[in-house]
């Protein structure tokens, strides 16, 4: 089966004064469908930059982006906007809830963007906020949650319309270590359960080490790229949830 | 995005700034009210003009004159007024002909008790009559070829107040009852140029149904016309007599043609002929243009008749036949060219007085598309989130122009209502100043560069039509569209990149 992501010699460069800064040269990756896959490295590695040129934010200087089958660093915005709508979805590190929106209304947000008329998509949303343990939070204004709960928030909008491929930008990087688990845990059941493959990036190994790859990023290049074997991953698991409770309503939901 | 969603997206946001949301509005509320209020004022004065000028008189008839004419310009003779009767939409045209030097009375009565020592005779085309507007009271018009009777009789059309020309030769120059005159209703219940009250009134078989509000029925007399032609060798005054057979009484609505007495051109020329043959002055065979002594503008009279009326269709029509006829050379005059200049200057005050509000809506445009600029830049990071989750260009545009022009909307209506209640307020000032004790008199027509409003004394000052209060919304809300869109376009070009900057 084709990789659903796949890039061919990415390069990046950007331009700082008079200065040439190489943030990505020559990275070729694939990932499958349904992979649950980490990136790391550290700060400046350019792990956020390779993100945002899979996702299409930002093109790249050189070379190709493929995201089932289409040559996304090739389209123009309003080309990625409707692919976005229909393949994409995002969590971001600090949530980017809108403040003057409900919780059910922020996760609805990327139907509306799609045309669902206003009562299906809220009852789509409530199901998705439901299925994030959120049920008394629905019609709660991003400045009543937590971090934690905003954040839960931001999962749901981004599995709301389920997507293909979602991004997460350093999606725990604001939340205390307690809560990062639940989140993750969430991320994990809910892109497993619906088959989506989910990129992360975070500077964290221990939670890499969860997912099924972890590509390893250094100074703009690829220096490893690890498909973990099941025992490894259960091993992973086991040590990092170990004393976590069960997310209250991660269990599902019984959907569609 | 569905277009309710866009509208309670931009709904919204307008409402999570409600402060500067309220701001930006008053600024476009006082602009549209500026341009409503001055409009209005126009508006106002043109209906006062418009009402004045109907009243002047028939908006459909050109004065054609002999004098002020381009040199080379052709006679204004009888051929002449046939051309202009031949011209497209004119229905009929006549020479209004008084013969030069002509002298005489015209007297009634016993031994001739009732004299009219200055009649107006004016003569003109029996077949254009019917056509003038001239509004036929009792009898019949002017017979268009002469029935065959004696040859010292002459049809005439009486004027509606001939009658109270008359005097009663029996009574001394000082005596009160000496003559009648002519009666009109007050001016409080009637307005200007309302007509006489004690018009002849006939029924249906020309009996006159007031006749004690004269000294004798003018349509059912025998008038003699007294030609006075010279003195004889003793010094005596010479006359011939001819009978005045009144065919009708018209009205004209012109008060000097109401006084006289209209005959056929052609018994004007029996007169004038007549009167040059007995008194053995040379008839002026005068052909060709004389230049006018004192024109400095080059103009010449050209000979023939002195005056000369077009009637033409409709007042639309007016401009189009005006130019014809001046294009021959002629200088005309009309009520509808009068209306026209009047209201000419009243559209330039009004542009003027309107551009000056235009600027106050201007600075409210500024203002909007200040009150956009800031909003986009506090909602940078959420229009790149839009924009990451799959939100398209043209809805974002669409969104910022909707909160634009939903702002200059709501301005607009706003400003409308205000509009009208300084509107009534404005129409009121003079009972509310009089009631006050101030004596105030609002010259309006004056802020116009009109003088001499005579007659509108109780004209508004401030009129609001349907038509400018539609106008007013479209303008706000095209405003408030135009402001938005350079900040709209703005939104557009922010990089989705913004949103997963970290902060």
């Amino acid at each position: 089966m084709a990789p659903i992501i796949r890039t061919e010699s990415l390069r990046k460069v950007y331009h700082v004064g008079e200065e040439k800064v190489v943030a990505l040269s020559n990275i070729d990756l694939s990932i499958e469908k349904g992979e649950f896959c980490c990136i790391i490295g550290s700060s400046g590695s350019g792990k956020s930059t390779l993100l945002n040129m899979l996702a299409g934010l930002e093109k790249p200087t050189k070379g190709l982006v493929v995201i089932a089958g289409k040559k996304v660093s090739k389209m123009d915005e309003n080309q990625l906007a409707l692919f976005r709508q229909q393949n994409l979805g995002f969590i971001f590190q600090s949530y980017n809830l809108l403040p003057q929106l409900t919780a059910a209304e922020n996760v609805a947000m990327p139907l509306m963007f799609h045309g669902m008329p206003r009562p299906k998509r809220l009852k789509k949303a409530r199901r998705e906020l439901e299925a994030m343990g959120l049920e008394n939070r629905e019609n709660h204004k991003p400045t009543e949650m937590s971090g934690g709960q905003q954040q839960r928030v931001g999962i749901a909008r981004a599995f709301v319309s389920k997507p293909q491929v979602i991004f997460a930008d350093e999606p725990t990087g604001n939340l205390d270590s307690h809560t990062t688990l639940q989140v993750l845990q969430t991320m994990m059941d809910r892109s497993s359960k619906y088959g989506i493959t989910f990129v992360m990036v975070t500077h964290e190994r221990e939670l890499a080490g969860c997912g099924d790859r972890i590509i390893t990023l250094q100074d703009g290049a690829i220096i490893e790229n690890l498909l973990l074997d099941e025992e490894t991953k259960k091993a992973n698991r086991a040590e990092l949830f170990s004393g976590l409770d069960p997310m209250p309503g991660s269990a599902d939901q019984g959907e569609e | 995005m569905r277009i309710s969603d866009l509208f309670r997206f931009s709904t919204d946001n307008l409402r999570r700034r409600m402060g500067r949301t309220i701001l930006t509005i008053i600024g476009v509320v006082v602009g549209v009210c500026a341009i409503v209020v001055m409009v209005s004022l126009g508006v106002a004065v043109n209906q006062a003009t418009d009402e004045m000028v109907q009243n002047w008189g028939d908006l459909r008839t050109i004065n054609v004159s002999s004098y002020g004419a381009q040199p080379g310009t052709p006679d204004l003779d009888d051929k002449m007024v046939q051309n202009f009767k031949q011209m497209e939409h004119v229905l009929a045209a006549t020479p209004m002909y008084s013969a030069d030097g002509l002298s005489g009375i015209v007297t009634t009565g016993n031994g001739n008790q009732y004299a009219n020592n200055y009649p107006s005779l004016i003569g003109m085309n029996p077949e254009a009559i019917p056509v003038m507007d001239y509004e036929l009271l009792a009898g019949s018009y002017l017979p268009e070829t002469p029935p065959a009777h004696a040859a010292d009789t002459i049809e005439v059309l009486a004027g509606a107040t001939a009658v109270f020309e008359f005097v009663d030769t029996r009574k001394g120059e000082n005596h009160p009852n000496r003559q009648k005159y002519v009666e009109f209703p007050s001016y409080e219940e009637a307005g200007p140029n309302a007509a006489p009250s004690n018009l002849p009134q006939y029924d249906e078989n020309n009996q006159l149904l007031n006749p004690d509000d004269f000294f004798f029925d003018i349509l059912n007399s025998t008038l003699t016309y007294r030609m006075n032609y010279g003195t004889d060798a003793n010094g005596q005054p010479q006359y011939k007599d001819y009978t005045l057979i009144v065919t009708g009484v018209v009205y004209t609505h012109d008060f000097s043609m109401d006084m006289g007495f209209v005959m056929s051109v052609e018994s004007m020329k029996k007169l004038e002929k007549d009167y040059q043959r007995l008194s053995h002055t040379p008839a002026e065979n005068q052909t060709g243009a004389t230049v006018i002594p004192g024109s400095s503008d080059g103009t010449v009279q050209v000979a023939g008749y002195d005056t000369v009326y077009v009637k033409v269709d409709a007042v639309e029509n007016m401009p189009e036949v005006e130019k014809a006829i001046m294009d021959t050379g002629y200088q005309i005059s009309s009520m509808s060219q009068a209306r026209e200049d009047l209201q000419g200057q009243v559209a330039q005050s009004q542009m003027m007085l309107g551009g000056l509000a235009a600027v106050s809506l201007f600075v409210a445009a500024l203002n909007i598309a200040n009150t956009m600029t800031m909003a986009i830049y506090e909602r940078t990071r959420e229009i790149g989130v839009m924009k990451v989750l799959g939100c398209r260009l043209s809805n974002i545009r669409t969104l910022f122009l909707i909160e634009s022009g939903a702002i200059g909307l709501l301005g607009g209506i706003l400003g409308v209502i205000l509009s009208f209640g300084i509107s009534v307020a404005l129409n009121y000032l003079p009972a509310i100043l009089a009631a006050l004790g101030i004596t105030a008199n609002i010259d309006l027509a004056a802020l116009f560069g009109l003088s001499g409003m005579m007659g509108i004394s109780d004209m508004k000052l401030s009129v609001i039509q349907p038509w400018l209060v539609l106008l007013a919304l479209c303008f706000a809300t095209g405003v408030g569209l135009v402001s938005g869109i350079a900040p709209a376009n703005r939104a557009v070009r922010i990089s989705s990149l913004e949103a997963i900057r970290h902060e």
